[in-house]
C-alpha cells in the first residue's frame, strides 16, 4: 500500500520534471504563464478537495441534505459564471496581466491582497492538519509517523510549484482527480457490499433535507420555506468559497479567454458540478449521524480492512490533498511575488519566487506544526468560514477588483468583520476543542457575514455614486 | 584523522563557493535545500523525539499486556511483552510483579541456562543485558507483572511510551514519503533554470500592465 503511494508520488514527480523540460518556467516571470493544459479538469479536483473528504461541503450535504448542498452547488457554477464574465471583460489577456492590474487599483493593494494570500495559507495550513487526522484516525499511523509523512507530502507539493509552477499544478490536478475518482468508486463499492448498513431513515432525511435541531429548522412552520432557506444560504456559500480562489480565478480565465463561446461555459458547469455527483452516492448511503460529538472520518473507517479499499482511499486521499495544497501554496505565492513587483522590480523573477515560496513553506509548516495536535482537525477550517465569508463579499463588492474603495474603508470593513467573528468564536470555543455536528450552525453565521461585508460594499458604492452625481 | 583536519578547510571552500554563487544557485539552495532543511528542524523540535523514523530508536520494544482470557471471557492481567534485537547495552524494566513472577521468553532453555546472568529478575526489575551470547535472532520475553513507565539505561531513562511496536504500514509509508521527497528536491536542484526571456511570443505586458 505505501509503495503504491510511492510510486505515485515519484510518478508525479516525474511528470512534473518532463513537462518542465519541456515547457520551463520563465526566468523572468515565471508564474505569468498561462499555456497549461487542462485547466477546467484540474479545477473539478480542487473543487473536490473543498467539496468532499477534507470540507466543509461533505459534512453539510451529511447533516443537512439536499437542498442546502443544492444551493451550494448552484452557488459554485453561479461564481464560475461572474469570474468568466468579468474574465471575458477585461481587456488583459494573460491573467498576470489581469490580476496585477486589478491591484494596482489600490493605493495600498497590499491591504486587499495579503489577506487574501494569508487566507489561502490557512487553508493549505487546515488541509495538512485534516490528512494528518485521517492518517491517524482511518489508517492507524501512530501520531509521530502521521506527522512526518504528511509534511513530506507537503514537501512533495512545495517542490511540484516549485519546479514547475502552475504548469505543473495543473498537470499533476488531473493525475489527482483520477485517483480521486477511482477513490470515490471504490468507496461506493465497499458501501454497496455493506449494504446492510444503509440506514434507510438517514437517506430518505438528507435526500428530503429535513434536518431537525440544525439552523432554524425548528423555527419554522413550513417544510418549503425551510428549503428554499437552505438552498439560499447553501448559494452564498459556495459562491464565496470561489470567488475568494486566486487559483479558480486563473483556471476560469484561461479557460474563458481560450473559447469565449458558450461551450467553454459549459465545461465550467461540468467541472464545478462534477465533484457534488461524485459525493452524493457516498453521502446519501452514509449512516445517520446523531447530534453531538462525531468522529468527522467515521466514513473511511473501515477502509483499513481491505487492503484494496485502503490503497486507494489512500492515494485518493495523497491526490487530494497535494491538488488543493499546491493550489492554495501557489497562489499564495503568486500573490507575494505581485506584492513585492510593486515594491522593486527585478530582471529573474524566479529568484524572488523561490524566496517567497520557501519563507511562506516555512511560515505554513510552522503553523501546522503548532495546529496539529488539536483534538478537532476540523478546527481551523470551521474558524476560516469568516476569512472566507469576508474576502468573497470583498472580491464580490468590489466587482473582482473593477471598482475600488479608499484603504482606510477597506481596512474598517474587515476590523469590525473580524472582531464580530472573533466575537462569535470566542462564544463558541468548545468547537476548538471536539467535532460535532454543531459545527454546521456555523454556516448560517458565515454567510451573514458575507452578507454584511458585501452591504457594506454595495453602500459605500451607491453613497460614492450619489456623491458624484 | 587526517580527514578531521581537512573538515574547516572543505567547510571553508564551501562558504567561499556560496558567497561567489549567482543570485540563482543561491535561491535554489534556499528553495530547495534550505526551507526544508528549516522545516525539517521544526518537525524534529514537534515531535519531540530523538533518533530515526526508519527504524526503531531502541533495539528492543515493549507492550504491556493488559487482557488475558481463560475460555470464559476476557478478563484485565497485568503483564509486559518485550520484543528484543540483537544489540549491545543493558537495561532494566521496573515491574510491579505478580504473584507467579513468571518469566516466558522464545528461547531454548539450553540457550536461556547460557545466558541466566543476561536475562533475569533483580530485585523488582526486569534486568537485560545485550547481546545474549550464542543468539543473533530476535527474542521475544513475557514477564508476569505491571512494567513502570520507565525503562532505565545506562546513565539515563526511557519512557515506555517511546518504545512501543510501530506498524510496518506506518514506517513505509513515512520512509516511502522521504524517499519521494528527497527524489523531487534533488531534481529541484539538479533542474536547469528555464530561459531568461519570454519566448511565447505573445506576451503584451506593456500594453496590459499598466
Amino acid at each position: 500500500m505505501a509503495q503504491v503511494v510511492g510510486i505515485f508520488l515519484i510518478a508525479t514527480l516525474l511528470l512534473v520534471h518532463f513537462s518542465t523540460r519541456a515547457a520551463p518556467m520563465p526566468s523572468t516571470r515565471p508564474l505569468d504563464v498561462d499555456e497549461v493544459l487542462f485547466p477546467a479538469l484540474g479545477q473539478a479536483s480542487t473543487v473536490f478537495s473543498l467539496t468532499a473528504l477534507f470540507g466543509a461541503y461533505y459534512g453539510m450535504f451529511l447533516v443537512l441534505g439536499t437542498y442546502a448542498i443544492g444551493g451550494v452547488a448552484a452557488g459554485s457554477i453561479a461564481a464560475l459564471v461572474m469570474i468568466r464574465r468579468a474574465a471575458l471583460e477585461a481587456e488583459e489577456k494573460r491573467y498576470e496581466s489581469f490580476l496585477y492590474n486589478r491591484m494596482s487599483k489600490f493605493t495600498d493593494p497590499e491591504a486587499l491582497t495579503g489577506p487574501i494570500g494569508v487566507v489561502q495559507l490557512l487553508f493549505a495550513v487546515s488541509e495538512l492538519v485534516i490528512l494528518r487526522a485521517v492518517l491517524v484516525v482511518a489508517f492507524s499511523i501512530p501520531d509521530i509517523y502521521a506527522t512526518v509523512t504528511v509534511m513530506l507530502i507537503a514537501t512533495i507539493g512545495y517542490t511540484y510549484c516549485l519546479l514547475g509552477g502552475y504548469n505543473a499544478v495543473f498537470r499533476t490536478d488531473v493525475v489527482q482527480l483520477v485517483t480521486i475518482i477511482v477513490m470515490c468508486f471504490v468507496l461506493i463499492g465497499q458501501l454497496i457490499a455493506h449494504g446492510t448498513d444503509v440506514a434507510a431513515p438517514a437517506v430518505i432525511s438528507r435526500l428530503l433535507g429535513v434536518h431537525p435541531g440544525f439552523w432554524y429548522a425548528d423555527a419554522l412552520p413550513s417544510r418549503t420555506f425551510s428549503h428554499v432557506l437552505d438552498f439560499a444560504i447553501g448559494f452564498p456559500m459556495g459562491l464565496m468559497f470561489l470567488l475568494a480562489s486566486p487559483d479558480t480565478w486563473k483556471r476560469v480565465f484561461i479557460v474563458s479567454k481560450r473559447d469565449p463561446h458558450v461551450r467553454s461555459l459549459f465545461v465550467l458547469f461540468a467541472a464545478g458540478a462534477f465533484p457534488f455527483l461524485l459525493i452524493a452516492p457516498l453521502v446519501i448511503t452514509a449512516p445517520a449521524l446523531k447530534p453531538g460529538p462525531i468522529n468527522p472520518l467515521f466514513i473511511l473507517e473501515n477502509a483499513s480492512t481491505n487492503a484494496v479499499v485502503m490503497g486507494c482511499t489512500l492515494l485518493g486521499l495523497t491526490g487530494s490533498f497535494l491538488s488543493a495544497f499546491n493550489s492554495a501554496f501557489i497562489s499564495a505565492s503568486h500573490i507575494g511575488i505581485l506584492q513585492a513587483r510593486r515594491w522593486t522590480t527585478t530582471v529573474d523573477e524566479i529568484v524572488r519566487f523561490r524566496y517567497v515560496a520557501g519563507v511562506l513553506f516555512v511560515a505554513l509548516s510552522a503553523l501546522a506544526l503548532l495546529l496539529l495536535r488539536s483534538p478537532n482537525p476540523y478546527s481551523l477550517a470551521n474558524v476560516l468560514h469568516g476569512p472566507y465569508a469576508i474576502a468573497g463579499a470583498t472580491v464580490l463588492g468590489l466587482r473582482g477588483g473593477k471598482k475600488k474603495v479608499s484603504t482606510r474603508f477597506l481596512m474598517a470593513v474587515w476590523s469590525i468583520a473580524v472582531l464580530l467573528w472573533s466575537a462569535y468564536l470566542s462564544a463558541k470555543f468548545d468547537t476548538w476543542y471536539v467535532a460535532t455536528t454543531e459545527e454546521a450552525n456555523t454556516i448560517p453565521l458565515g454567510v451573514l457575514l458575507f452578507l454584511l461585508v458585501l452591504t457594506a460594499f454595495e453602500v459605500r458604492q451607491l453613497a460614492s455614486k450619489r456623491k458624484h452625481d | 584523522m587526517t580527514e578531521i583536519i581537512e573538515v574547516p578547510g572543505q567547510i571553508g571552500r564551501a562558504v567561499r563557493a556560496a558567497k561567489n554563487a549567482s543570485p540563482e544557485r543561491l535561491s535554489k539552495l534556499f528553495a530547495f535545500l534550505g526551507a526544508p532543511g528549516l522545516v525539517a528542524c521544526l518537525v524534529y523540535m514537534a515531535a519531540g523525539r530523538p533518533g530515526t523514523l526508519f527504524e526503531p530508536e531502541y533495539p528492543l520494544s515493549v507492550t504491556a499486556l493488559t487482557s488475558y482470557t481463560d475460555g470464559q471471557g476476557p478478563k484485565p492481567h497485568k503483564a509486559v511483552a518485550i520484543i528484543v534485537e540483537p544489540a549491545r547495552s543493558d537495561y532494566a524494566l521496573p515491574l510491579t510483579w505478580n504473584a507467579s513472577k513468571r518469566i516466558v521468553s522464545s528461547l531454548t532453555s539450553e540457550e536461556w541456562t547460557r545466558n541466566q546472568q543476561n536475562l533475569t529478575q533483580t530485585g523488582n526489575d526486569l534486568t537485560l543485558k545485550l547481546p545474549l551470547l550464542g543468539i543473533s535472532r530476535p527474542v521475544v520475553i513475557l514477564a508476569d507483572g505491571k512494567p513502570g513507565a520507565k525503562l532505565l539505561i545506562g546513565g539515563g531513562e526511557v519512557p515506555l511510551d517511546r518504545l512501543q511496536l510501530v506498524g510496518h504500514r506506518a514506517i513505509n509509508l513515512a520512509m516511502w514519503a522521504f524517499v519521494s521527497a528527497m527524489f523531487g528536491l534533488g531534481l529541484g536542484v539538479a533542474t536547469e533554470d528555464g530561459p531568461r526571456e519570454d519566448t511565447s511570443g505573445e506576451r503584451t505586458r506593456t500594453e496590459d500592465e499598466q
